[in-house]
């Protein structure tokens, strides 16, 4: 009974003991899952959860026919981590592959400094020299050695297919503590055509819809600008876990939320048409060396911008150059081609037609003020249709005072002068109109002929379209439309606008044929005739304004041409305008409108009425063009 | 030898239940582990997969985005002129496109 009593006691005991370590066990069980299981939940997410941003693509800008113009691009940087690469295991490792040592000797033979140092070598060495990374191993080792930060950034811009190969590089030498991180870059594939309307964008830093902030493209200039919203894509997230090896466990993803990519934006713009505009601009650049060049082409049924250019200009992706889109940011003084608004405006009042007679005083017209107002050339009388092929200053002037200076300045205003044309492209000006009011006694006849005024070659377009086209004003626009990032369905397209009518169809039918005289074998611009079609425009000369003294600048012009074809039922319109021509070696004509730029236009709409495919509307004398138009069975 | 004064009560069938037990529970936790490993190296498939197929992406785009490249006009003159091509720009003014009469025809481009 005895040993029952002690085995029973012993036996309590124990279960006492068990119990009650079992019970410890329990309470710190229940503090660890229960009490602190808050606190514990936090700190396993922050060392096994990240979250990942998942970056966005900025949509992609195409011309009329779907050519890419602009894409984003997926590179990558190159990072190095100070803190991995000051790992001494790391380090340890990485100088036995440099050695060729065991990474036991290599602890035993170095101390811990001359291990770090001799890791940085290593690193600078294979990512130069076998890498390309860096302008020397020297200064690449200069940079991780002696930088402050976390994380060095060493190169961006990184391609996938040379990420792929330092990635082997790094395997293959044992470097560790170098990363690739994901970045965009906004590639255009043509970098030196269309550099105006495309704009640029720049890296800003941009607040995503979940409060974060993440860097992304941000347009700057030019289309870019314009659909920002639009082409700006919204960067998605997910959670994640890592095993201990820092590898994502696919597994235990938590929540995601994908990125949502922007839209694609489709131009007006044929790429086609705009690299014939623009090498010809190029040549005229080249000959006359200006100041400054530039031509607008426009559909004038539509207000669709189908080629844009200036020189200077700058370079896509390195943006060096002029970024100054002088087609509608620049203004001039028009010279002659303003006359087309006193003229279409007293035909539309019915003041004139083209068989009116005006006496123009054999070049010199003497106001009752005093104001001599000069022609060129001393002509008589001249009928309307002479006046604009002759471009008299005073015959202009005459018929402008036909209307009254308040009714000549409401025409301006019809025909979008003053005002923004409202184009989507950034940097446009209104260019500058004063009103009678602020007229001195000179201003009438000034701006008669084209001068005191100040215009946009875009706003010049624009108002010889409404002749062009009958009489409609368009907005001129160069976004056709706004489509899915795929460009499989088109979301919103942009609809042709008429801003006014201008003229009657009836008197823009006259001025049109009043402009076809001016580039006939006796008007001021037969250099702007092309084979097979019959061209209507008007030329324009005016002398540059001193911005610093006031004035104008003795011997520097604004030489332009606009015009259209074919006349009778046109199908482009467009302008040359040169600031500032230079007379070359061989020219013998004195520097104008007609003799700078209409062969410059000519030479332009010759290959754009190949390249559109528009039916001649002449008899051509060329024999080699005697084959238009046949048919042949194939 | 004193001989043990009270018997075993854990019979052979009861036995065999716990054995039995144990055996179910350890191949539950073995089926769960095979399962739950196949799970990872799963997810680690797919986790590679997806990777792969991001940077295929990336490449290919790459690749397009450098044919875009290459068929820029001016380049391409460039490159022309830089391997001292014999061929000479056809002016777009010279050159004609014949329209098929017949609708399933092929538009022909002469060159005047």
């Amino acid at each position: 009974m005895e040993a029952e009593a002690i085995i029973q006691r012993r036996t309590f005991w124990a279960c006492v003991i068990v119990v009650g370590l079992f019970s410890l066990l329990s309470a710190r069980l229940i503090d660890l899952h229960v009490l602190q299981h808050d606190e514990h939940v936090e700190t396993a997410t922050k060392f096994h959860v990240r979250k990942q941003q998942l970056p966005s693509q900025r949509g992609a800008i195409v011309d009329r026919n779907g050519e890419l113009l602009a894409h984003d691009q997926r590179v990558f940087r190159l990072v190095a981590n100070k803190i991995h690469l000051r790992n001494h295991n790391i380090a340890a490792r990485g100088v036995a592959e440099a050695t060729g040592m065991t990474t036991a000797e290599v602890r035993r033979q170095f101390d811990r400094d001359e291990i770090l140092d001799g890791y940085e070598r290593w690193v600078a060495l294979v990512l130069h020299q076998k890498g390309g990374i860096g302008e020397s191993a020297a200064e690449l080792k200069e940079k991780l050695s002696t930088s402050e930060r976390v994380e060095i950034r060493l190169q961006r811009g990184i391609e996938e297919d040379n990420r792929q190969l330092l990635a082997g590089l790094m395997e293959k030498h044992g470097i560790r503590g170098v990363y690739f991180e994901p970045e965009s870059r906004r590639f255009y594939p043509s970098p030196n055509r269309l550099t105006h309307v495309l704009g640029y964008t720049n890296l800003d830093e941009v607040k995503q819809p979940d409060g974060s902030v993440a860097e992304a493209h941000v347009g700057k200039e030019g289309v870019e600008a314009t659909m920002n919203e639009a082409m700006a894509g919204k960067d998605g997230f997910r959670f994640y876990e890592r095993d201990n090896r820092g590898r994502e466990i696919a597994a235990f993803r938590g929540e995601q939320v994908a990125p949502v990519n922007g839209k694609r934006v489709r131009l007006t713009i044929d790429m086609g048409m705009q690299n014939l505009v623009e090498k010809a601009l190029e040549r005229g650049a080249a000959r006359f060396k200006p100041e400054k060049i530039s031509t607008v082409w426009m559909d004038p049924w539509t207000g669709e911008i189908l080629s844009m250019a200036n020189r200077p200009h700058f370079d896509l992706n390195t943006r060096e150059g002029e970024r100054r889109n002088v087609a509608i940011a620049d203004q001039y003084e028009p010279g002659s081609t303003f006359k087309i608004v006193p003229i279409g405006g007293a035909i539309e009042e019915r003041l004139i037609n083209l068989n009116t007679v005006v006496f123009c005083h054999w070049g010199e017209f003497y106001e009752s003020n005093g104001l001599l107002i000069k022609d060129h050339h001393p002509y008589g009388d001249l009928t309307t249709e002479l006046v604009v092929a002759k471009s008299s200053n005073i015959g202009s002037y005459k018929i402008a005072k036909l209307l009254g200076p308040i009714r000549f300045h409401q025409y301006v205003g019809y025909f979008g002068f003053g005002e923004k044309t409202g184009i989507q492209l950034t940097g446009e000006t209104t260019g500058t109109v004063h009103h009678p009011e602020n007229w001195s006694g000179t201003s009438f006849s000034a701006v008669s002929k084209g001068y005191e005024v100040a215009v946009t070659p875009l706003q010049m377009t624009t108002a010889l379209s409404a002749i062009a086209n009958g009489g409609l004003l368009m907005q001129p626009r160069v976004i056709d439309s706004i489509e899915t990032a795929d460009g499989e369905e088109v979301l919103e397209k942009t609809d042709t606008r008429v801003v006014r009518r201008v003229l009657s169809s009836a008197a823009a039918d006259q001025l049109r044929r009043a402009l076809t005289a001016v580039v006939a074998e006796t008007g001021t611009a037969k250099r702007a005739a092309i084979e097979g079609y019959q061209v209507a425009g008007k030329t324009g000369t005016s002398q540059k304004v001193d911005p610093e003294n006031g004035g104008y600048i003795p011997g520097k012009y604004v030489c332009s041409f606009m015009g259209f074809f074919p006349a009778e039922n046109p199908r482009v319109v467009g302008i040359v305008v040169v600031d500032d021509p230079e007379k070359p070696a061989d020219f013998d004509t004195p520097l104008y409108g007609g003799t700078v730029a209409a062969p410059i236009f000519a030479e332009m709409a010759a290959e754009v009425a190949a390249y559109l495919e528009i039916p001649p509307d002449q008899e051509t004398r060329d024999p080699k063009f005697e084959t238009r138009g046949l048919n042949i069975d194939t | 030898m004193k001989k043990r004064d009270y018997q075993n009560q854990l019979g052979l069938g009861v036995l065999a239940k716990w054995l039995l037990l144990l055996a179910v529970v350890c191949g539950i936790a073995s089926a769960y582990v095979h399962v739950r490993n196949l799970h990872i190296q799963e997810s680690d498939f797919v986790r590679t997969a997806e990777e792969k197929m991001t940077d295929l992406r990336a490449e290919i785009e790459m690749y397009e985005l450098r044919i875009a490249a290459l068929l820029d006009r001016p380049a391409l003159e460039g490159r022309l002129e830089e391997n001292g091509s014999e061929l000479q720009a056809i002016e777009h003014a010279s050159l004609e496109v014949v329209k098929s009469s017949d609708s399933t025809g092929t538009d022909v481009i002469v060159l005047q």
